[in-house]
């Protein structure tokens, strides 16, 4: 894996660290934050075709620390950084670490645990992969807000605007970007948590995203059409011609195989998503997730996915 | 020397003298325990005089309600009517106590250590105890209209003493129980002779209380 140069990130979070240390004189909160996942994308690569389809495993790692800063009239700020790292088990150029920082603002309307609270967020994150073309900076910005509506129900909302910028590709094919993974999009999430006991915490989920999505399929560019005896003619198939049609850019996709191409369309993706919460002890959880989610891309074109997610979070 | 080896004498004799005064009063052990039959820890047990008698106190000299560890310590306390109670804060971050009982409905904003100024307990009943900063954080004061009350251990025993002879009305109160605490009242007669026992079977209803592990950094925090 290439070594990361984190030099304008390192700059960042060492201004952090002064605030953070700064900020602990002053009575702040420091939260730790530990976890580790196991993740299986039934369709790691958004592919269409059947055939192209690959999914895989990874085990991920990170941990973060928050400076949480309550203010008066119940508002409060935090600033934290994190630090993850994931390896997969079979497409291994995916493999990548990444290093981030948020700053993020919440204002509460009342007393309590019910009061209505609404919260904005700015996030930076380095992400360094082990085949270095998608390598990149993500940058989130989000506003989000909730309220527990019941004693066993807390619902909670979301809309975040994404920019992730990658190093441009030279183009593949003529006239079209090679710029692959830098990638804008907008998503809004509506989530419902049910208290199901006093420690296992079910959750229900939906997303509506609307923006870039990046699809790497096989490359089966052309069809061979016997048009009359002795001579043939090579053209794209009904789905690559589709494909191409749609896309904004195009790059080679080595981390897939040798034949593999990444194609950047917009499309809008809607999903759902159950979860299940376990309280282990006061200061851990343990998740199960499943997730479904369906992409209608430009150009009649889409795909479909399961994730299915186990994690363990360890608060401190 | 005589008088020396008196000494012991007259200390023997006050003692079970002490002993003989204290008898005067009697003693209440109590047993609570679930609808499970196992034992349940912070039930409070109160012993209320029939007659009226000790129905007006004065309040109790000083009570702390703890916070450490972002948690109220302890769980539960029990303070007669009148108390002054002081909050002192244990953690080296800053908390935002609060509450909306009936009882009680008071707010100490954002402080840290004891700066906290006490917050005077007039009325009797239930106070229950948030934390504007860390969600979680459930504490419960029961406010007492006598001084003759206990709070159950791990083992579901209470033992409330020096209770002088007489007719009391008792009853009992936990967070969790189902029923109301009326539905515990039961009558007991105090003699200097031998001790009450008693034992109550509380139905419990499950407790949601807001996680404090999070899935993700922070969500915990609002």
């Amino acid at each position: 894996m290439r070594i990361l140069n984190f030099t304008k990130l390192g700059k960042a979070f060492l201004c952090a660290g002064h605030l953070l240390c700064a900020s602990t004189m002053a009575l702040a909160e420091l939260v730790g934050n530990t976890e580790v996942e196991i993740r299986h994308d039934s369709n790691i690569n958004n592919a269409q075709l059947a055939n192209d389809i690959a999914g895989d495993s990874s085990l991920s790692a990170g941990i973060s620390a928050t400076g949480f800063f309550p203010l008066e009239n119940g508002n409060s700020l935090s600033i934290s950084g994190e630090s993850r790292g994931e390896a997969f088990n079979h497409y291994t150029g995916l493999n990548n670490v990444s290093l981030g920082a948020a700053l993020a603002f919440r204002k509460k309307w009342a007393l309590g645990p019910y009061a209505p609270w609404i919260g904005l967020s700015l996030s930076s994150a380095r992400l360094n992969y082990a085949n270095d073309i998608r390598n990149g900076w993500r940058h989130q910005a989000t506003i989000r807000g909730g309220k527990r509506i019941l004693e066993r129900w807390d619902v909670r909302a979301e809309y975040m605007v994404e920019r992730r910028t990658a190093n441009a590709l030279p183009p593949d094919q003529p006239g079209i970007s090679g710029d692959v993974f830098s990638q804008t999009s907008r998503a809004m999430t509506l989530n419902a948590e049910y208290t199901w006991s006093n420690s296992i915490f079910l959750a229900f989920g939906s997303l509506l995203r609307y923006g870039d999505v990046v699809a790497s399929t096989r490359e089966i560019l052309t069809d061979v059409y016997k048009t009359y005896p002795g001579y043939y003619v090579a053209a794209p198939t009904r789905e690559t011609a589709k494909i191409i049609s749609a896309s904004k850019a195009i790059a080679a996709d080595p981390v897939f195989g040798p034949h593999f191409y990444a194609y950047r369309m917009t499309g809008t993706t809607y999903g759902l998503n159950v979860d299940m919460n376990i309280a282990v002890t006061p200061h851990s959880m343990l998740r199960a997730s499943i997730v479904r989610q369906l992409t209608h891309a430009e150009g009649d074109n889409g795909y479909a996915k399961n994730v299915a997610t186990l994690s363990w979070n360890y608060n401190f | 020397m005589s008088k020396l080896h008196s000494t012991p004498c007259i200390l023997f004799a006050s003692l079970m003298f002490a002993r003989t005064a204290l008898s005067s009063a009697g003693e209440l052990h109590a047993f609570i325990k679930d609808q499970n039959g196992q034992p349940i820890e912070d039930a409070v047990v109160l012993a209320t005089p029939v007659d009226g008698r000790n129905a007006a106190l004065p309040g109790q000299a000083r009570n702390e309600m703890d916070q450490i560890g972002k948690e109220y310590v302890p769980h539960v306390k029990v303070v007669t009517t009148g108390s002054n109670l002081y909050f002192p804060n244990k953690d080296n971050i800053r908390h935002h106590v609060y509450s909306f009982s009936p009882a009680k409905v008071f707010e100490l904003p954002l402080y840290s250590g004891t700066s906290a100024p006490p917050v005077l307990f007039d009325k009797t009943g239930l106070v229950t105890l948030g934390c504007n900063i860390h969600d979680w954080m459930l504490g419960y004061i029961y406010v007492a209209d006598t001084p003759f009350f206990g709070k159950s251990a791990k083992d579901g025993k209470i033992l409330i003493a020096d209770v002088p002879a007489g007719e009391y009305s008792v009853r009992v109160w936990h967070p969790d129980m189902k029923w109301a605490e009326e539905s515990t009242v039961r009558k007991v007669t105090l003699d200097v002779t031998q001790a009450a026992n008693m034992e109550w079977q509380l139905t419990l209803k499950p407790v949601f209380r807001i996680p404090r592990a999070s899935g993700s950094t922070g969500a915990a925090y609002r």
